[in-house]
């Protein structure tokens, strides 16, 4: 392929050649002559014999935002000594922080390898390369383009900030052990009941003053910890890509619902999730480490949009993902009115639903105007259900816990 | 191994030689001298390289219209064809250098082998053609010339 450094040449030794016939100066053809024989010497440079393998090798499939990556390029020239330029093809939003080329000649059996090492700023699925390889004369008038097609697949998770352990209540508790207090009975610390000692009954629960005012043995009886089922809801319905406020909501949104699974996770409840927006998506409820990755990678590809209301994908997943008294985290920037119907007919349904607004600070006069209507929303919402306020600059899990400590402070208030 | 500020400073050395062999004609080393100078100042990486490229070819064209058959003369053709070829190759090198490693370690005997081969081809048929041809040729002889060198390349091409 002739590149455009050719056409220069070809136009400077015509008009040189004319210039010479016009102004019959004989020494001009000279200059005819540096440019022709530039333009020979270089294409004669070409090889024919072209033969170059390319391989890439990445340290990890999985990253988090802000990690960085360590890539190897390996070439290996089976054909004749070639200039070649090898760029690795990287995404645009990936940031590199060294040239992700490398010029070079490249001898007969030569294995060569370069080393490049790039940062991922935004959470989603990659693919680096293929590596192309252009050969080309050292002047740059033709060149050949070889593309190796070897692509790499990596995925790139939210961050994860955790910050302590939630407190949480639930209506409806499974049969495995865990941190969520149930109305059975069990071995957890909080006080059930008062039950006649009889013999078998752990000596270390008689309660030594009930049994002296009733004069008789008398044991505590404690409730039982168990797990949960719960979902969590992310909510991308009505939010795009355009503006840096709507981009920075999604990445609290996703970034929060990562670290809310990895809390409800490593407290040995069941976790499951459903995205709403350009990607509609669902995972049903599973324990550990397993279900923590699954979630993960759902929550990389999380995109803004809208393509169906909340209310009828959540009407028809929710029952055939979880039971009746479960619990629901629905984490939206409340841009989508469609929630307060889904949110209805989930309690309605009889599951135990939060809503956490997520709320990101702009002093920009549009956003305040839509923050108007999102309260709105919110007020409505209030009406029929617990709603957290959460300012995506802070940790979703301590508004959660600020949120718990305050409505039981109401609760002793009002009994 | 990876920058090309060793480069940089080669055709900086290259440009101010250049100028050197221009010793008798003042004004022209001056001027010469003065642009390139501002260029180096001024320095516009998208620019740069082009002016310089357009000075170089200037100060060839303006040494082979000067030929003569003595050294300085042959210093002053071959310095500027140096330098000119210099600056295409950099052109080429340097213009996605952000996006590349280079390689100079490899590249660099690479390029004076390709300089030198040009140079000694053409500065070598210039010098023939200039005291063959030291009278003005009419059409006739320079079309044979052409042919000539035409004919040159051809079997060269062939033979590679």
């Amino acid at each position: 392929m002739y590149t455009k450094q050719f056409s220069i040449f070809i136009i400077a030794i015509i008009s040189t050649l004319l210039l010479a016939i016009i102004l019959e100066e004989w020494k001009l053809y000279l200059v005819v002559i540096i440019l022709i024989s530039e333009l020979f010497f270089s294409m004669i440079n070409i090889p024919e014999n072209i033969d170059i393998s390319a391989n890439i090798e990445i340290n990890g499939e999985r990253f988090y935002i802000n990690d960085e990556a360590a890539i190897k390029v390996l070439v290996h020239n089976k054909g004749d000594t070639v200039f070649a330029k090898i760029l690795l093809n990287i995404p645009s939003n990936v940031l590199a922080k060294d040239p992700h080329g490398l010029i070079t000649i490249l001898k007969r059996n030569e294995l060569r390898k370069f080393d490049i090492r790039i940062k991922f700023i935004e959470r989603g699925k990659y693919e680096i390369g293929p590596v192309n390889i252009i050969v080309q004369d050292i002047l740059g008038t033709i060149i050949k383009v070889i593309s190796i097609p070897i692509i790499k697949k990596v995925t790139v998770f939210p961050l994860i900030r955790s910050y302590g352990i939630l407190d949480l209540e639930a209506r409806r508790t499974g049969p495995w052990p865990g941190s969520i207090i149930s109305k059975r009975l069990g071995t957890s610390m909080e006080f059930h009941a008062l039950k006649d000692y009889i013999t078998g009954d752990d000596v270390r629960k008689i309660n030594w003053k009930a049994s002296a005012r009733f004069r008789r043995l008398i044991s505590n009886e404690y409730e039982s910890e168990n797990v949960t089922d719960s979902i969590i809801v992310i909510d991308a319905n009505n939010l795009t890509s355009k503006t840096e406020y709507e981009k920075r909501t999604l990445e609290a949104c996703v970034s929060g619902a990562a670290a809310l699974s990895y809390e409800l996770l490593a407290q040995g409840n069941r976790v499951g999730l459903i995205c709403l927006g350009g990607m509609r998506n669902w995972i049903k409820p599973g324990f550990g480490k397993r279900q923590l990755l699954k979630i993960l990678y759902m929550l990389a590809e999380v995109k803004p949009g809208k393509e169906l209301p909340a209310d009828q994908v959540l009407l028809l997943l929710t029952p055939y993902m979880i039971k009746s008294g479960s619990k629901i985290f629905f984490i939206s920037p409340l841009m989508d009115e469609s929630i307060i119907g889904a949110v209805e007919d989930l309690i309605r349904e009889g599951y135990s639903v939060t809503v956490i607004f997520a709320l990101c600070d702009s002093s920009d006069l549009s956003i305040e105007i839509l923050n108007l209507q999102r309260n709105i929303i919110k007020h409505n919402l209030l009406q029929i259900s617990n709603v957290v306020t959460w300012d995506c600059e802070t940790n979703i899990i301590k508004a959660l816990m600020m949120n718990t400590k305050l409505s039981r402070r109401r609760y002793h208030v009002q009994h | 191994m990876y920058s090309t500020s060793k480069l940089k400073i080669l055709l900086f050395i290259l440009s101010l030689i250049q100028i050197i062999f221009w010793i008798d004609n003042i004004s022209l080393m001056l001027s010469i001298f003065t642009t390139q100078a501002l260029l180096i100042l001024t320095i516009n990486k998208k620019y740069f390289y082009t002016i310089m490229l357009i000075l170089s070819f200037s100060v060839l064209i303006y040494a082979t219209l000067n030929i003569e058959t003595s050294i300085l003369s042959i210093l002053r053709i071959t310095s500027s064809y140096i330098v000119y070829t210099l600056i295409i190759i950099m052109i080429n090198l340097l213009k996605e250098e952000k996006q590349y490693w280079i390689d100079l370690s490899k590249l660099i005997p690479k390029i004076f082998f390709t300089i030198s081969t040009i140079i000694l081809f053409s500065v070598s048929i210039i010098l023939l053609s200039a005291s063959t041809l030291s009278i003005q040729p009419s059409y006739i002889d320079t079309i044979i010339l052409i042919i000539l060198i035409a004919i040159i390349l051809a079997l060269l091409a062939s033979q590679t």
